[in-house]
């Protein structure tokens, strides 16, 4: 569901000194405001001019420039994703305030908006069109513009023209790489303010595809039904961010217990994983790629002659969000995301495949797919599993569209393969 | 075992033993710290050479150190220290110090300090802390001051240490020496007047004997303790930790009624401070006559007051001084219909009375294991039930919580301040542990009974359809009495109305994907006596799968037994269940016509110490029948049958996935 304060009944009051001033009027005097802080921040200075010309090279696409510019501003010492200190500590560390984007240069230290502005400074050095935008995340309220509350438009990010395109970043953000804003940030209106006030727009919206989650399996089944083998999960783009922000303060015992709780939730009862290697959380261009081993005694089961091989192994924790028949509330899911699951378990010696589920492919609506098949090869049987939201608000009346979606997609989850020995398939 | 110690040592061994304690005085036992800058025992806590800790392990307690000084007049000072080593980020929150006082414990001293691995130390004291009132009660005097130790960062060391003042209620302390973290060094100090006494026992750690000098001061020290782990399902922490308690006492010509020898000693003390509650009132008077007007037998007339003080009699604490174990008056629980677990037991009991009926004060704890019987402690106890002595000629049928006394007879337990838990049965909490029996004349131990399977059933029986498509719809019904029906009395009645049907729901949803809920039905909901009943139809689409001509079916169709179960690898501690209890499902599925069953799930059979297990599924025309029964006969498994458990809860959880395949023997 979204966000708890913005469904509860509520009335929000607001006082004003400006009691003859309309709505948008508010927002271009706040816009104004804005701007006149920002400029003075970032303004012109020839230390930023040098740190530019320092990263870049003349030969450099526009995009290799603002990456690199981007890489820069993310070398500054983030204070907004360091541990609160206590006063004592604070007052024994002595940080300057940065009043301006060469302060941030000179101290090698900012606050998360004081790098989105140093990165615009930089940007503006390059010689590209940059501006930092007031947004007002997601994750605990939505914007209403309605309302004239400064306060809503509680963060701020950068936007870049290259060419005809306008790209949003967040370097103020620790670990978030370039091209990707935290998930609270996408689809938000912002304000870029501007002399004349500025105006409203709206943030990009990754696409599913930007947030994959890649699940690998290559196993064995004995005779008994037990399987084991290796696993290999990758995260990618905002499902990456997301577990990195949340480990940013752990070591590598911390670490790896989030990653098993995380997938313990995956795994039914008598499975268990054995977590090997875990890459990525430091490098945020790359994929965070988690391996390790599978252990589940009785995965599969004998009834009789035969051996039924459920399809999957990994559990849909989204299906047991859609139980209950009627909701009140619009549904919520973050950001729009893809799962893919491969696969492939090596069934025994001496076993056939007697029947396969069909192929499913099922989609709802545009923006649902779900869609497995499995198929034998010799001795084994390889399962491709694909389940994609392209969305990430559904009002309450696509409630029961999306309870049918992953209802039928767990049921086709736990189909199962039927495999019959050869020696009692000979007898038949 | 308890160790009986005093200053009457042999003066050889008394000279020895007080140089000893002189040399670890000096170094570790000076008074707070006066000086600027981090104290000399903080910086040989952090000097100390540790050993390996698994690298999961978040800090260890450089030093833990209680320091208690009994004087004459019963006054006690204590001085606490604490030393951390912070390893892993995890560890920061130790950097919090949370020191709790109240009205009649004065904190008169608090100081902390952080030693950074590089750079200057930290120091923080009394006047930088957040003071708070803190309690879970609905009131109380209990508040807090909160300390936050600077840099409490991985490698560094942090240490504080506060002094707090006080006259207890008891004379009696406790020296809880293991944490959730390794424990390089604990120590316990306890500085007696001349000619007093002590008693000891120690908890799930070997006893050993304290250093003791001339001025009547007794030293243990212990080392390298390790740390007691959370585990899912492990007995409760309290009863698996290492402790020492302490009860102290004037010389043997004026015992205080407050120091306590024995069980009965704690029973006369506790009979002492309610001796006056359980008074009456004519208002008091008529609402038990009201209660028990249409009542034909005496336990009738029980049922009724107990069901009034569950229903009637809100569930309030109100904690101040003596208040945390004298009841109030009866008069006024009943006059303000409020009360914490004390009040409502008081209230019963004076009710109790006046029908003829005799009862008893029971302090427990309101967690197995915690109690120890072989030590008289007054402190070790939370909660207080009734025990309430059953009229000759009462019928029993029904009644398990019964403990047969030598003097009293049958007493029938019974907790007045669990709303769901009808009188006959004990929260489930409260069974197979020990507690006081307080009676006139002193107290003593009883070992409440753990009930039996019986008494806390689940029967699940189900008449179901399957269609040619795989759709399975149909009815359930379900009974349950004694555990099984407190849990879900709660769940229902937490609920609000409207959504009780989305406590089926949510149940039903873990088994069938995309079922639809037709029809639900709850009965005795608010008849705690009787059974609680539910019905059930629903419609379960895509229940059976089609491949090919076959069609697999899982006949377990909706119940777990052995999806919670802990993960048992690498385990420290027992398991322990919360009740023993006997449940069964029983399944009956009409097969669609042209389809026969080509194979069928093996029967299970599993019998262990703790518990058993039995499943079949049998084919009879076009019904296919599944049946089982779950059992947990103790609730208690020790780590040497943690195999057993293990291997129980995989047959379970197998038998649970098995399916059953139908061909089709027809187009």
């Amino acid at each position: 569901m979204p966000p708890v304060e913005e469904v509860i009944p509520h009335i929000e009051y607001y006082y004003t000194w400006h009691s003859d001033e309309t709505i948008d009027q508010y927002w271009k005097r706040i816009g104004k405001e804005w701007s006149e802080f920002y400029e003075r921040f970032i303004g012109k200075h020839h230390e930023i001019a040098e740190a530019a010309t320092q990263v870049i090279s003349p030969n450099d696409s526009p995009e290799a420039k603002l990456r690199k510019l981007y890489a820069r501003a993310q070398q500054i010492r983030n204070l907004s994703f360091e541990r609160e200190k206590t006063e004592k500590e604070e007052k024994r560390e002595k940080l300057k305030e940065n009043n301006n984007a060469a302060d941030v240069l000179k101290h090698g230290y900012g606050y998360g908006s004081e790098v989105v502005l140093f990165f615009v400074a930089l940007a503006r050095a390059a010689g590209f069109k940059a501006s930092p935008v007031r947004v007002a995340r997601r994750d605990s309220v939505f914007f209403n513009q309605g309302l004239p509350n400064e306060r809503q438009l509680n963060d701020v990010v950068a936007v870049v023209v290259t060419g005809s395109t306008a790209v949003f970043l967040d370097p103020g953000t620790a670990l978030c790489p370039y091209g990707l804003l935290p998930w609270a940030e996408t689809a938000v209106a912002g304000l870029k303010p501007e002399k004349n006030g500025g105006f409203f727009l709206t943030t990009s919206l990754p696409s599913d595809s930007q947030s994959v989650t890649e699940r690998k399996a290559d196993l064995q089944l004995d005779e008994d039904g037990n399987l084991q083998g290796k696993l290999q999960i990758s995260f990618k783009g905002l499902e990456a961010l997301r577990r990195r922000l949340n480990a940013r303060e752990e070591d590598d015992a911390g670490r790896k217990k989030e990653i098993e709780d995380e997938f313990k939730g995956w795994l039914p009862a008598g499975a268990s994983f054995d977590l090997g290697a875990v890459t990525g959380w430091d490098q945020p261009d790359q994929p965070l790629t988690v391996e390790g081993t599978l252990h589940f005694n009785g995965f599969a089961m004998l009834a009789g002659r035969r051996l039924l091989v459920p399809l999957t192994f990994l559990q849909s924790n989204l299906a047991a969000s859609f139980q209950r028949f009627n909701r009140t509330y619009p549904i919520y899911f973050r950001y729009p995301f893809q799962i893919h699951d491969s696969i492939t378990i090596q069934v025994p010696d001496g076993y056939r495949v007697e029947t396969l589920p069909d192929a499913k492919e099922v989609s709802p609506d545009k923006r649902l797919v779900y869609s497995i098949y499995a198929k034998q090869q010799s001795n084994t049987l390889h399962v491709e599993r694909t389940l994609v939201v392209n969305g990430f608000l559904f009002p309450v009346e696509f409630y029961s569209i999306l309870r049918t979606f992953f209802s039928g997609s767990k049921a086709s989850d736990d189909q199962q393969a039927v495999f019959q020995s050869s020696a009692s398939a000979k007898k038949n | 075992m308890i160790n009986r110690r005093s200053s009457n040592l042999p003066h050889r061994q008394r000279r020895t033993e007080f140089l000893a304690v002189l040399v670890v005085l000096a170094f570790f036992c000076s008074a707070p710290a006066a000086r600027a800058g981090a104290p000399d025992w903080l910086h040989a806590a952090a000097q100390q050479t540790l050993p390996e800790y698994p690298k999961d392990t978040k800090a260890v307690m450089l030093l833990s150190e209680q320091n208690t000084t009994v004087k004459s007049n019963g006054d006690i000072e204590t001085l606490y220290r604490f030393a951390y080593k912070i390893l892993r980020p995890d560890g920061r929150d130790y950097g919090t110090v949370e020191v709790p006082f109240d009205n009649e414990t004065r904190l008169t001293y608090l100081k902390a300090w952080c030693l950074p691995a590089d750079g200057k130390e930290y120091e923080v004291k009394e006047k930088d802390a957040l003071e708070i009132g803190f309690t879970e009660e609905f009131y109380s005097d209990d508040r807090r001051k909160i300390l936050q130790i600077p840099a409490s960062d991985p490698g560094n060391v942090i240490g504080y240490e506060y002094v707090r003042k006080r006259r207890p209620y008891v004379l009696q302390d406790v020296w809880w020496f293991q944490r959730e973290v390794p424990v390089r060094r604990a120590r316990f100090i306890m500085q007696l007047p001349g000619g007093w006494e002590f008693i000891s026992h120690w908890s799930n750690a070997e006893a050993k004997e304290p250093q003791a000098s001339a001025q009547n001061q007794y030293v243990w020290e212990l080392e390298n303790l390790s740390a007691v782990e959370i585990e899912q399902e492990m007995p409760p922490w309290r009863a698996v930790a290492g402790r020492l308690d302490v009860n102290y006492f004037p010389s043997a010509s004026s015992q205080p009624v407050n120091a306590f020898h024995s069980w009965r000693d704690v029973g006369v003390w506790y009979s002492s401070l309610t001796e006056q509650s359980r008074d009456s009132t004519p208002d008091l008077q008529q609402k038990v006559a009201d209660l028990t007007a249409g009542a034909k037998t005496p336990l009738e007339k029980m049922k009724a007051l107990a069901s009034f003080l569950q229903r009637e009699i809100r569930y309030v604490d109100i904690e101040i001084g003596i208040g945390g174990y004298q009841p109030h008056q009866a008069s006024a629980i009943f006059s303000h219909r409020y009360g914490d677990c004390k009040d409502k037991a008081t209230l019963l009991s004076s009710m109790l009375r006046q029908i003829g009926i005799d009862s008893y004060y029971v302090p427990i704890h309101n967690q197995r294991g915690i109690v120890r019987p072989d030590f008289p402690s007054a402190i070790t106890f939370n909660h207080v039930i009734l025990a309430i002595r059953l009229p000759e000629g009462v019928d029993t049928n029904g009644l398990y919580a019964i403990v047969n006394d030598a003097k009293l007879g049958p007493l029938l337990f019974f907790d007045p301040t669990d709303p769901y838990t009808p009188l006959g049965y004990l929260p489930t909490y409260l069974q197979d542990t020990y507690c006081l029996l307080v009676t006139k004349d002193g107290g003593e131990m009883v070992r409440l009974p753990l009930l039996a399977p019986t008494t806390n059933r689940l029967i699940r029986s189900g008449k179901l359809f399957l269609s040619p498509e795989g759709t399975l719809s149909g009815v359930v019904q379900e009974v349950r009495w004694g555990a099984p029906a407190s849990v879900e009395r709660a769940r229902f009645l937490h609920a609000a109305v409207a959504d009780r049907r989305k406590v089926i729901e949510d149940f039903l949803g873990h088994f069938l994907p995309g079922f639809m809920l037709t029809e639900a039905t709850v009965g005795n909901l608010e008849k705690y006596d009787d059974s609680l009943t539910m019905q059930y139809r629903f419609v379960a689409e895509n229940y059976a799968k089609s491949a090919g001509n076959l069609m697999v079916i899982r006949p377990r169709v909706i119940g777990a037994k052995a999806s919670d179960f802990p993960d048992l690898k690498k385990r420290k501690y027992a398991v322990e269940f919360s009740a023993a209890t006997l449940q069964s499902d029983m399944y009956e599925i009409q097969l669609p016509a042209g389809f026969v069953v080509d194979d069928l799930p093996a029967p299970v059979k599993a019998d262990y110490v703790f518990g058993g297990y039995t499943s079949k599924c049998e084919v009879k025309g076009n019904v296919l029948s599944y049946e089982r029964t779950y059992e947990i006969k103790k609730v208690f498994v020790p780590i040497s049958g943690l195999d057993d458990l293990r291997q129980f809860f995989r047959q379970i959880s197998a038998d649970e996935r098995s399916s059953a395949v139908l061909r089709r023997t027809s187009p």
